[in-house]
């Protein structure tokens, strides 16, 4: 068993390369880019219980975020847990970052979330919400996750007056 | 090109030893000596250790008052609460009985809808009944109170045992402040409540709306003297905790004098590919939240909407926490705020909590299910919902892997933790219930 699981690892090694090469040729060309998982080595303290995201206590900057690219390049997000490591049943906020590719905030932007578990065929089990911090800043509170596994975070973005777009966040639990 | 042949070839053989030798992951699966580092995270974070104290409850000012707990463990055990005097929130929740009645459905004055749940940890819920149809214990404590088919009473009845009964009334004022002696027939009807039959929906429309709110704040008090006695009513450690704790002293050994051999396998099978934790998860096995698993409906009986209609309930609920006899200053509400709805919700209902399952037969929202193999038995082949869609998938466990999975269950029983004095009935005046050992 031992031996197959090293097996395993090292095929797992030899495999994954392949895999993402072909996914980053896939995103350049027509589907969004997958993100990493949300960075929980940033050493943030877990509240005891939610606590709705404050501007006062907010980075400018979520640090240790997560940057992806909307699945039409039109802007960029770095995106932070407040929740960190992440864990199921606790609901949370998570900071957002939204500027445009050249790295100028969006600081009128109006963003719903929505999600679920494609495998499972289930929505989040809650309905965040998502609002403005200033210059470029957002928070989504009401976030929780009931199960491990796969999930996805789909973040609509409309800006006046600029073309509207969409972030799908791949979070793994 | 070259490089991604190999590779290809690689993930050839990788597959074709995968299909070979099986589930390289599947934990349950390995007779090794130890479990692997993932099933232990997943072994612990069942564990009972990480349960902490209920979450609080800024609804209700006095949720952690001893003095409304001693009331509430009054209050649930009076059989005066209820129109007929003989029945009290511990006919259905009966603690020796895990707090619930071991019967398909609940029996007090008629029969109520749906299978008792057990009270047991209800505290850490942000829901509660199986559809979550009330966000908090204390709301959730009023409902079977004016429930024709439960207790049968009314709002104006109960208040008046509060403000007549001078053993609540002398605990009552130093928690709430003055009570009215609603002695006035004329302004404080016999019987009182809204949108009930027989003349005491009536009466309670002909009141003043400033008399039914007084009446209305003293009951949402009751609601939160009981929930003040429900909160502490939670599991105490059971056989599985001591062999999470053995386990771990032991760096993760798989066999433990805590369990025998077929709990052991169970318990592989309930974190691996029984696929059991992706619901009852956490140290209470349950992540409280709504599923529709395809419970089939009780014959002759419609399929139960559950949540859908449970959260329009909870929305429209004057008692809820965004209402005006929640205590919380600021309203945060985030279970309120954030709620879910949506046609997904169709036919789910919330996942209880497995601690103790063994001693709360029969299951499910109309305890169609006779036992703990019969739920196993539901959830290996996952039948199709009759109304949305089941979010489960067949799982193909053999019989003796179900039978596994029973007595792994069997193994999370353990005795309420609560100072035993709370599990019996105070001295009051009942009938049915042996006085309590002074």
């Amino acid at each position: 068993m031992k031996l197959l699981r090293m097996l395993s690892i090292v095929l797992v090694g030899l495999v994954t390369p392949a895999i993402s090469g072909a996914e980053s040729s896939l995103s350049a060309a027509n589907a969004p880019s997958k993100p990493q998982t949300v960075d929980s080595s940033d050493g943030a303290h877990a509240p005891e219980h939610h606590m709705p995201a404050n501007p006062a206590s907010m980075p400018a900057v979520p640090t240790g975020g997560t940057r992806v690219n909307s699945a039409a390049q039109h802007y960029i997000l770095v995106y932070r847990s407040e929740l960190a490591p992440l864990a199921i049943n606790r609901m949370h906020s998570w900071v957002l970052m939204l500027t445009e590719e050249n790295g100028e905030p969006v600081v009128d932007a109006t963003i719903t979330a929505d999600g679920g578990m494609p495998l499972h065929n289930h929505g989040l089990p809650t309905a965040p919400r998502v609002r403005a911090l200033g210059e470029g800043r957002y928070a989504m509170d009401g976030v929780r996750f009931h199960m491990a596994g796969e999930w996805e975070v789909v973040l609509e973005v409309s800006v006046p007056g600029r073309p509207s777009d969409s972030f799908d966040i791949a979070v793994t639990l | 090109m070259l490089a991604f042949l190999v590779t290809l070839v690689a993930a050839g053989v990788f597959i074709g030893v995968v299909i070979t030798f099986g589930d390289w992951d599947a934990g349950d699966d390995d007779d090794s000596e130890f479990w692997s580092a993932s099933d232990q995270v997943a072994i612990r974070q069942l564990w009972i250790g990480l349960l902490g104290t209920p979450p609080p409850d800024p609804s209700n000012r006095v949720a952690d008052d001893e003095r409304a707990a001693s009331l509430g463990h009054r209050l649930f055990f009076d059989e005066r609460l209820s129109v007929t005097g003989t029945v009290a929130c511990a006919t259905c929740h009966q603690p020796e009985q895990q707090f619930s009645d071991g019967l398909e459905r609940g029996r007090g004055v008629g029969e109520s809808g749906r299978n008792t749940r057990s009270i047991v940890g209800s505290a850490f819920s942000p829901f509660q009944y199986w559809d979550g149809r009330r966000d908090s214990l204390w709301s959730q404590a009023l409902s079977p109170l004016e429930d024709p088919m439960e207790h049968g009473s009314d709002r104006m009845s109960v208040v008046r045992l509060i403000a007549t009964d001078p053993g609540y009334r002398q605990g009552y004022e130093p928690l709430f402040g003055p009570l009215p002696a609603f002695d006035d027939p004329v302004r404080f009807p016999a019987r009182a409540a809204p949108g009930l039959e027989g003349g005491v929906g009536d009466a309670w429309q002909a009141m003043s709306a400033a008399d039914r709110d007084l009446v209305s704040s003293v009951f949402a008090n009751v609601g939160k003297m009981i929930a003040a006695y429900e909160r502490l009513i939670v599991p105490g450690a059971s056989a599985f905790d001591a062999y999470v704790e053995a386990m771990q002293k032991s760096g993760g050994a798989r066999q433990q004098p805590e369990l025998g051999a077929a709990a052991t396998r169970g318990l592989g099978l309930f974190v691996g590919r029984g696929r059991c934790t992706e619901c009852h998860n956490g140290p209470l096995m349950t992540n409280n939240e709504f599923h529709n698993t395809g419970i089939l409906s009780a014959p002759g009986e419609l399929p139960d909407r559950g949540r859908i209609d449970g959260v329009r309930e909870v929305l429209a609920n004057p008692f809820n926490c965004l209402g005006r006899f929640s205590d919380d200053p600021v309203k945060r509400c985030d279970e309120m705020r954030y709620v879910r709805e949506g046609k997904q919700l169709i036919g789910s209902m919330r996942t209880p909590s497995l601690r103790n399952s063994a001693a709360t037969a029969p299951y499910m929202h109309r305890g169609q299910t006779a036992d703990l193999a019969d739920a196993m038995r539901h959830y290996n082949t996952a039948p199709d919902s009759l109304i949305g869609h089941n979010e489960a998938k067949p799982l193909v466990l053999s019989d003796a892997e179900v039978q596994d999975l029973v007595r792994f269950v069997e193994a999370v029983a353990s005795p309420v933790a609560a100072d035993p004095v709370w599990l019996r009935p105070p001295g009051l005046r009942q009938r049915g219930l042996p006085p309590r050992e002074e």
